[in-house]
């Protein structure tokens, strides 16, 4: 007994310490806000994970025979939550609570049943999540219907995973899955003991037994895991809901299963770091909804993850279910891990394959412990093109433009080519020539015979028919070059849509960085403050306790209210820091054990040359990737317009056909060979051919429409020049504003720094009193403030009207400063 | 916390004497060398310094500030209001003030934390070489510009302008304003008073 409270003890422990030490890597303070933020309705995540275990549980209960006595769903449901605990905890791809789950259940069976059961549900569950997923791509299909090229790459990534996985249940088909695993074990030279070798043999014929006699228990089974998969769904609206935003079912359907699938894409990755959040981020903004709120969705899922998990394995500790052996078993495997990989990161998901950590939701880990990616703001904007998902999603619109009009460019020069073969059985007229036949008067009567009188099948003959078609287009009224044209347009909107997405990441990453430097040198500029004012709060107080009649009780407490208004500036500063290097950390794809550092020493003013507003109006208007957008959708239209007129229009064209027709056993009738039979003709040769579609009353509508929607877009057009021409000066108009309040601000600071610098001359020769001294330094100190603030208003500025007038912005980034000489005189 | 900008305050002044054997070489020199012997002493010395070395320190750093005519030119017009023993004890009490400033232990903790760069020499007004001189101490640089006089005793600080604020002109003001009010013995008075709190 005493043993076994041991056993417990250690395992409550080891299991504790893993929990902990997940927590701590997931940030025990972001975890502590968020859950206040959430309060009691966070429950109701924890209750929906329980909801798709226990519907996994039931799941599994319908794979045994439902009169087997042993195994009731309690048990399988402690024993699943059990499992799923540890496979939560431990870092082995989702696998490490699957002997748990054997080591409990398995007295309850006999001799390797539990193991073989184990096994199968495990199977099925996968088939259900995989079906899920892909259940989820063909609703993405319509959600998501502008991402064909994602959505066609994930299906072929499914298809190959379902092949893979029915081909191992072909294998438990035929019970040589588990001794194939023997054999090639065998094969490396590890030892397999007849006995060992012997159990498994029976294992295998246990799950091929269960496969051949238990379609019915399979599909109950399959159907009762798919529904538990699809719980994920309302998980993903009621997570969405307590963060208060609205997702659609259908939306959250390919949410949860979309999630599902990159998490098992990227389950090799060790930790599958930012899979999970990454992809939640990734299709939020797909919908819309924005990154951001895609990450803060995955961290509460995350968190509920871990702590369902630290709940279960309470469970597997406290529970009198739980047997000696598990316990002693997982204490064993736990402390192995413990020893051997705490420095891991896997707090996962559970997925079928594995999931994902992220940057966004780890740890605050100590930052001497991680390694420092340092770039220049160019090197981290290249990064961040690089590996942005959004300019993915985009990328890939422009290849299918791209295909559009090499579509539209073969059509014009390549003629169009069409072979058809119908290869059938002929039971028409099925001629029979008599040659005894040779009476020339009664020919009709005598010589052919029909197969009136013959049945079906022996009126069957073998038919083929062979058609090639070759069309080339010679004139159409302009309706291929209008196809071209759209097309080309069509891609134009594309392009510029990437450079505009590329421009807005590009401005992002400027604004992060700038307001990374900004931080520091703020940062640096109050811990330098705090460290005078701590200075200064002891010394005064000493006097005070001296009374030596230097200073007053006030101030001290000047002192005080002085520091007070410090520490909460500090506290905003590092709240603030933390989120722009951990959005900095996310937009450059750093792993956790990974920080950001800016490689300039320094934000300095930009040296940028203002010019006239009207150069700026000008280059909106010519280079904004919105305008040129407009301008191609103008032209696209204007294609329409031309399509539309062609349209009424016929279409010349000059063709080539080759025909053959034969059915072996028929013959034409003897007396009119010259007929033409169609079931014998062999044709060939070109021709000349028009088409027209005579709906031109239809045609004619749609030109009307074709016209009224250019003219629509040319009023939008005017609006847009003028809505450019508006955000042009009010960007303008800022930098004006920005750069003579960075000048006042200046000359501000100057004028403080002057002041503070003359009350500690004179308070040096003792014609200055404390008081004045602090009100010189309070004035000089909020100026500097000032300053770094208003030098980022400026940047930001510069970077927005450089943005709006389509301009790139890095012509405007002259951030980088040397630092200070170090000059040792 | 005002013994912060005090040190402050004491920590530029000690680089303004240079010793008093030193005569030779330009004044960027001078002050290059007084640096080194300072940095050297305080290196070998640690603070808190005993009275003896403590003497030592504040002879050598205040030997060649010439006091009497910063004192006098911190006066400006309002010397005529002086009787002459008021002005020989207003020039002795300000140098004693100047001088406990420059050698107060948080002085010379300042100055042991902090770089300087020498950047050159310039012309002043008459006749004087204007040093210029940048002070790093936690990412901040403040600017000195040290205005030497070639005396008879050899080069001679008697001003300087520490972020642009110029010393003489700053106590011109900053005394006028008190002579005027309240009379020369109220200026001589706050002098004494500040150098009874001496540390």
């Amino acid at each position: 007994m005493k043993s076994f409270s041991a056993k417990r003890l250690f395992l409550l422990a080891a299991g504790m310490g893993l929990f902990a030490l997940l927590l701590w890597r997931a940030g025990p303070h972001d975890v502590l806000e968020r859950l206040r933020g959430l309060g009691w309705s966070f429950a109701l995540l924890l209750l929906m994970a329980l909801a798709w275990n226990t519907v996994a549980a039931l799941a599994w209960r319908i794979l045994f025979d439902t009169r087997h006595p042993s195994i009731g769903f309690l048990t399988l449901w402690h024993t699943r939550l059990c499992g799923e605990a540890v496979n939560t905890l431990t870092p082995l791809l989702n696998l490490g609570g699957e002997p748990v789950k054997v080591l409990l259940i398995r007295d309850r069976l006999q001799g390797d049943q539990g193991a073989a059961y184990v096994l199968l549900d495990k199977t099925i569950f996968f088939l259900a999540s995989l079906l899920f997923m892909a259940s989820g791509l063909a609703v993405a299909f319509f959600v998501f219907s502008g991402h064909a090229l994602v959505i066609g790459i994930s299906a072929l990534m499914l298809s190959s995973w379902i092949a893979g996985l029915l081909w191992l249940i072909v294998q438990q088909r035929k019970g040589r899955t588990v001794t194939a695993i023997l054999n090639l074990a065998e094969k490396v030279r590890l030892r397999v003991s007849p006995q060992f070798r012997s159990r498994m043999e029976e294992m295998d014929r246990q799950i091929a037994v269960f496969w051949r006699d238990h379609p019915g228990r399979f599909l109950a089974a399959l159907a009762i895991h798919f529904l538990g998969r699809a719980i994920r769904t309302w998980d993903v609206v009621l997570a969405a809901s307590l963060l208060g935003m609205k997702v659609g079912i259908s939306s959250a359907y390919v949410i949860a299963a979309s999630v599902m699938l990159i998490n098992a894409a990227f389950s090799f990755i060790p930790g599958a770091l930012g899979a999970y959040e990454g992809s939640h981020g990734y299709f939020f903004s797909l919908l819309g909804l924005g990154l951001d709120a895609g990450i803060s969705l995955a961290i509460i899922r995350r968190i509920r993850t871990l702590l369902f998990a630290g709940l279960s394995y309470l469970l597997l500790v406290f529970s009198p279910r739980s047997n000696g052996k598990a316990v002693a078993a997982v204490a064993a495997c736990l402390a192995a891990i413990s020893l051997g990989s705490a420095s891991g990161v896997w707090a996962q998901e559970e997925t079928p394959p594995q999931a994902a950590e992220t940057a966004a939701s780890s740890p605050p880990a100590s930052e001497e412990a991680k390694k420092v990616v340092r770039l220049s703001l160019p090197e981290a904007i290249e990064r961040a093109l690089q590996i942005s998902v959004e300019l993915d999603a985009v990328r890939a619109s422009t290849a299918v433009a791209e295909s559009y009009v090499t579509q539209a460019q073969r059509a014009r020069w390549i003629p169009k080519a069409e072979l058809t073969n119908i290869f059938s059985a002929n039971r028409e007229s099925h001629y029979i020539l008599d040659p005894s036949e040779d009476d020339d008067e009664n020919i009709n009567q005598d010589y052919i015979k029909t197969n009136a009188g013959k049945n079906f099948f022996e009126r069957l003959s073998p038919f083929n028919h062979l058609q090639i078609d070759l069309v080339q287009p010679l004139y159409t009224f302009g309706k291929l070059d209008a196809a071209l044209a759209l097309a080309r347009q069509g891609l134009e909107v594309s392009r510029e849509k990437t450079r505009g997405k590329a421009e807005e990441i590009t401005k992002r990453v400027s604004l992060l960085y700038w307001g990374l430097l900004v931080a520091r040198d703020i940062d640096e500029m109050l811990a330098d403050v705090r460290k005078n004012l701590d200075d200064a709060h002891a010394k005064i107080k000493d006097k005070l306790e001296r009374e030596t009649g230097e200073v007053t009780a006030i101030d001290l407490y000047e002192i005080e209210s002085f520091r007070a208004k410090l520490a909460i500036k500090i506290q905003e500063l590092i709240k603030g820091r933390s989120l722009v290097e951990r959005t900095l950390a996310l937009m450059l794809g750093l792993a956790p054990d990974e920080t950001f550092e800016p490689a300039e020493r320094r934000l300095a003013p930009p040296e940028y040359e203002l010019k006239a507003i009207d150069d700026y109006r000008e280059s909106a208007l010519q280079n904004h990737p919105e305008m040129k957008q407009l301008r191609a959708g103008l032209l696209a239209r204007q294609a329409q317009v031309d399509m539309a007129r062609a349209n009424l229009y016929p279409d010349l064209f000059l063709g080539a056909r080759l025909e053959w027709t034969e059915s072996p056993g028929h013959h034409p009738p003897p007396n009119e060979p010259e007929i033409d039979d169609p079931k014998r003709i062999f044709f060939g040769g070109p021709f000349i051919g028009l088409r027209w579609d005579l709906s031109l009353h239809r045609k004619s509508a749609e030109l009307g429409t074709a016209r009224a929607q250019l003219t629509e877009l040319q009023a939008l057009s005017k609006a847009a020049d003028f809505g450019f021409t508006l955000r042009v000066t009010q960007a303008y108009l800022e930098v004006v504003r920005a750069r003579d309040a960075l000048e006042e601000v200046g000359k501000g600071l100057q004028s403080a720094k002057k002041w503070f610098r003359s009350a500690t001359l004179n308070f040096g020769i003792g014609v200055e009193d404390t008081d004045g001294l602090i009100k010189a330094y309070k004035e000089y100190i909020e100026l500097r403030g000032a300053h770094y603030q208003a030098l980022f208003d400026y940047h930001q500025a510069v970077a927005t009207l450089q943005q709006e007038a389509g301009l790139p912005l890095l012509n405007s980034q002259e951030a980088a400063a040397p630092a200070p000489s170090e000059a040792n005189p | 916390m005002k013994r912060f900008f005090f040190t402050v305050l004491a920590a530029i002044s000690l680089w303004l004497p240079v010793s008093a054997q030193a005569t030779a070489g330009t004044p960027t020199d001078l002050l290059k060398e007084r640096d080194t012997n300072i940095r050297s002493f305080l290196k070998a010395n640690p603070l808190p310094l005993p009275a003896p070395k403590r003497s030592k320190i504040e002879e050598d750093l205040n030997s060649l500030f010439d006091y009497e005519t910063i004192a006098i030119s911190s006066l400006g017009a309002h010397k005529q209001k002086a009787t002459p023993k008021q002005l020989q004890e207003y020039i002795r009490v300000f140098s004693q003030v100047t001088r406990n400033n420059s050698s107060s232990e948080d002085a010379l903790k300042h100055f042991l934390q902090s770089q300087i760069r020498y950047e050159g020499e310039a012309k002043g007004p008459n006749g004087a070489t204007v040093v210029k001189t940048v002070i790093i101490k936690n990412n901040e640089e403040i600017t000195v510009d040290y205005f030497f006089e070639n005396t008879k005793s050899g080069w001679r600080i008697v001003n300087y302008v520490l972020d642009d604020v110029d010393l003489i002109e700053n106590y011109r003001s900053s005394f006028g304003k008190i002579i005027s009010e309240k009379g020369f013995d109220e200026l001589i008075s706050k002098l004494k008073e500040k150098l009874k709190k001496k540390d």
